[in-house]
């Protein structure tokens, strides 16, 4: 039932049941950084070079506008590019929380709700995605 | 190791892994990786919650009892059969004890959770508080519940208010209420009000980021004059507590300023006619703090609440 109700939601969104996942669990999450992206360390910053859309809507519009760039830059500040570089794979947010927090002396509070809402970003620009400890990407819907 | 070395380490742990939380007076201690996560209305009347990392809560509430001490029994009685009511309908069987201690009330209850509570009363400031601390049946914290139930304060002892959020202490005269308050992550900021005069505590985080690319005095133009209006500043570079700082003066200006001293003439209070803030950037804690008051000439409201902050341990 839950396969199914996954299925739905992929192309029907509104229609799929709400991840219901609490804090334990949504702090165990694996943020995995895009391997589209390109991105190169440029002093404190991280500079993103990220891919434009190649579907048929972005084909229309590369029909009627001239010099669309291949690519969309994005610059990322010290605390962005921390997170940044522990996006690898390996790190559960937990763990990039409290990497974070040490190194710029937050309160974990202040660590989570900043670095939480960092990724929350980076996931709905598809900059990252979000492993579930299953192994299977984006959070589990029930 | 003997018994009083053990004790002074005991407590030694205890101060530094727990944390002060401080909202309108009413202090608790907790466990450090507990924090605030919601405070709601004012001196008379307020609720607060503390959430640990795992599923365990702090809850306090308070409220004015308006001249005569209240039954302190009464109100727990009263307290666990709301709670017995409500758990009845969820169909949850709820067992409870109550005790009278003197001065204070304590309770205890267990339903799908575990709370331990205590209900005092504080007749200088004629509040009644009330804290439980719930957490789940395999968390065995009773020992820790008891410790932030004995550390509930209701006043300081000299007559100042009590602010304590995400590691940041300081006190205000009594006169000084709540006005607005951010609390962001990274960002904390209270201003008071007194009448006509006005006092602003704040706290930035990541300071190293925040000041890398500018001066301490550039970052305090940029960042915090523009909420100063109608007062015209000076600054002059200080030491705080060891911490490269600012102190910032200031004499009210422009036709608004004197329109309100006008105003205010009519009246029994008067116009604030000058500002003091002070600003620091504490490499210990990585933060930058800031003190700013208006006030009339003479007064040290400023300097009080800046010496009060421990910006780092």
């Amino acid at each position: 039932m839950s396969r199914l109700s996954n299925s739905i939601s992929r192309f029907i969104p509104f229609l799929g049941a709400k991840p219901k996942i609490d804090r334990k669990q949504a702090l165990a999450v694996v943020p995995v950084r895009n391997p589209l992206i390109e991105w190169e360390r440029r002093g404190k910053e991280i500079h993103l070079s990220i891919p434009m859309r190649d579907d048929c809507v972005a084909r229309l519009v590369k029909r009627f506008l001239r010099n669309v760039p291949e690519r969309r830059r994005v610059a990322l500040d010290e605390v962005g590019a921390a997170v940044w570089e522990l996006c690898n794979g390996e790190r559960s947010i937990n763990s990039i929380v409290e990497s974070i927090s040490r190194s710029y002396k937050l309160t974990r509070r202040e660590a989570e709700a900043s670095v939480t809402m960092f990724l929350q970003t980076l996931a709905k620009r598809n900059y990252i995605g979000l492993m579930s400890l299953g192994g299977s990407k984006g959070a589990k819907r029930k | 190791m003997n018994v009083s070395k053990a004790g002074l380490c005991l407590k030694k742990a205890m101060r530094e892994t727990w944390s002060t939380i401080a909202w309108e007076g009413v202090t608790v201690r907790v466990p450090a990786e507990w924090s605030l996560v919601g405070v709601s209305g004012d001196a008379q009347k307020g609720y607060l919650r503390v959430d640990s990392p795992a599923q365990s809560v702090l809850e306090m509430r308070w409220s004015a009892a308006s001249g005569k001490p209240p039954e302190l029994l009464a109100k727990g009685r009263e307290l666990l059969a709301n709670l017995d009511k409500s758990c009845r309908k969820q169909g949850t069987k709820v067992t409870s004890k109550i005790k009278n201690e003197g001065d204070s009330v304590t309770f205890w209850w267990k339903a799908d959770r575990i709370g331990e509570g205590r209900l005092t009363y504080c007749q200088k400031c004629d509040r009644v508080l009330i804290a439980q601390v719930i957490y789940p049946p395999e968390e065995d914290l009773s020992d820790t519940a008891q410790s932030i139930l004995r550390s509930m304060r209701d006043h300081r002892s000299d007559n100042l208010i009590a602010w304590a959020l995400y590691g940041f202490e300081f006190a205000v005269p009594a006169s000084y209420v709540l006005d607005r308050h951010t609390l962001m992550s990274g960002y904390i900021k209270l201003a008071f009000k007194n009448r006509a005069k006005q006092l602003v505590v704040e706290r930035w985080g990541l300071a190293n980021t925040i000041v890398a690319d500018y001066s301490l005095m550039d970052w305090y133009r940029k960042d915090v004059l523009p909420d100063v209006k109608g007062f015209r500043t000076d600054f002059e570079q200080i030491d705080i507590s060891g911490h490269p700082g600012l102190r910032v003066w200031g004499q009210a200006a422009g036709i608004r300023q004197a329109v309100k001293s006008v105003a205010y003439s009519l009246t029994l209070y008067t116009n604030p006619r000058f500002l003091t803030g002070y600003a620091w950037h504490c490499t210990e804690s990585n933060r930058l703090y800031s003190v700013r008051a208006t006030h009339d000439k003479g007064e040290n409201i400023a300097e009080r609440v800046r010496d009060l902050i421990r910006c780092h341990k």
